[in-house]
């Protein structure tokens, strides 16, 4: 009898802990849509450590990166990897500046594709515009603590090259815990985000794009 | 043959003479790493992140990913090809793949020939190994160390590429500087943590 009260206990737990994990269907979608757009418009910047995982799925292998991730209004990014390796990329009025511990380089953001497309992404996820882009079909869903946007692209070049990006923002302040792109291959990139710093002061000197 | 030998030095060792530690060293190989990779052609830089991957005993992957996640290519080598996983349309192109077939291939594949000519200078032993094309291979190992410091490729007098070689680390090269002599090319890859 002991023993089936503890079964029935972990059973409970484990339920209770799905359930917390499982997403459904917004309810209310319009208002979820609106509330996004507006702290879009008002969230200025943010600081936040984060955490990057590539999975690649025929190999077994994941590469794990960390780093602080920057983000000022408008469209000004700043990416610094930490470990295992040194890497610095920013964004910043159509300009790139990318440093590895080696050299620095500077470029123009339209003449290279792949950095158009991670800035379109980081940007989008960041200040909710992703959500009424049409280059993606874009579900919402949500469970206790998190909304979920699961976008499917169908823009052609994003298409060929992710199968689905899922953003899952924090209900409490609406800021992104965790993006997930998945490529058509199966492989994909995570990327989790902590000690978040919503509209702090930061300084413009960090998306500097000079060498 | 005997052209081969008028461009090294003297001291032509017979197969036999050889230890086997030093025919192993000749034979070390990567078998599962991960590289922070930097490459440098004419005036423009590139970096990312080299994994390789020993599948079996004899099939390797070697897949390239940016900092920021994204892949750009994933070969599959076997003793007798080479296969394209997958590759970014604007690197398809013959120069490119010969290239990354020929280098990070030399760091994967084991010989499965003798090699036609050893020859010591010093502590270094070198293994050469006759190519298609009337081009070789020389394998330098250190004698004192026991491991393979260098390899180059090229004609018979000529050295088109140098590979130099520092460290061990968790049985994989550790530092590896890959130099093209014609191209202005160089690739170097310091092993980082998994």
């Amino acid at each position: 009898m002991k023993h089936r009260v503890v079964y029935f206990l972990l059973f409970m737990c484990l339920s209770v802990i799905t359930m917390a994990q499982s997403f459904a269907p917004v309810k209310d979608e319009t208002s979820t849509r609106k509330k996004i757009a507006e702290i879009g418009k008002t969230s200025n910047s943010i600081k936040a450590d984060f955490v990057q995982e590539k999975n690649l799925a025929m190999l077994s292998e994941k590469i794990t990166s960390k780093g602080t991730f920057y983000f000022k209004k408008d469209n000004k990014v700043r990416l610094e990897y930490h470990q295992p390796f040194k890497y610095l990329l920013v964004i910043n009025d159509g300009k790139i500046l990318i440093k590895d511990d080696a050299k620095s380089t500077q470029m123009d953001m339209h003449k290279n594709k792949i950095f158009q497309e991670v800035n379109n992404i980081i940007i989008s996820c960041v200040n909710g515009s992703a959500i009424g882009s049409t280059d993606f079909d874009v579900k919402m869903l949500e469970n206790a603590g998190q909304l979920k946007l699961e976008m499917k692209p169908i823009a052609k070049g994003l298409k060929d090259f992710f199968s689905s990006i899922s953003i899952f923002i924090d209900k409490k302040d609406y800021s992104v815990n965790r993006i997930e792109m998945n490529e058509v291959s199966g492989d994909n990139t995570i990327i989790n985000f902590s000690n978040k710093e919503l509209n702090g002061n930061i300084d413009d000197k960090l998306f500097s794009v000079s060498k | 043959m005997f052209s081969l030998a008028s461009c090294h030095a003297t001291g032509n060792l017979r197969l036999s003479t050889v230890s086997a530690d030093y025919l192993r060293a000749e034979r070390q190989r990567i078998h599962n790493a991960t590289y922070n990779t930097k490459i440098d052609f004419y005036k423009k830089h590139f970096s990312g992140l080299l994994l390789f991957k020993a599948v079996n005993d004899t099939n390797n992957r070697v897949v390239f990913v940016t900092e920021t996640g994204f892949k750009l290519f994933d070969f599959e080598f076997t003793p007798h090809s080479f296969n394209i996983q997958y590759c970014l349309p604007p690197l398809r192109k013959k120069l490119i793949l010969d290239v990354f077939k020929n280098d990070l291939g030399q760091l994967i594949q084991t010989d499965t020939v003798s090699p036609v000519y050893i020859n010591q200078k010093d502590s270094l032993i070198t293994f050469t190994f006759a190519r298609e094309n009337n081009k070789y291979e020389d394998y330098i190992v250190d004698s004192k160390s026991g491991q393979l410091t260098a390899i180059e490729r090229g004609g018979k007098c000529v050295k088109q590429v140098s590979t130099k070689i520092v460290g061990i680390n968790k049985g994989n090269f550790d530092e590896i500087s890959i130099r093209h002599h014609a191209l202005k090319l160089h690739i170097y890859l310091k092993q980082i943590e998994r």
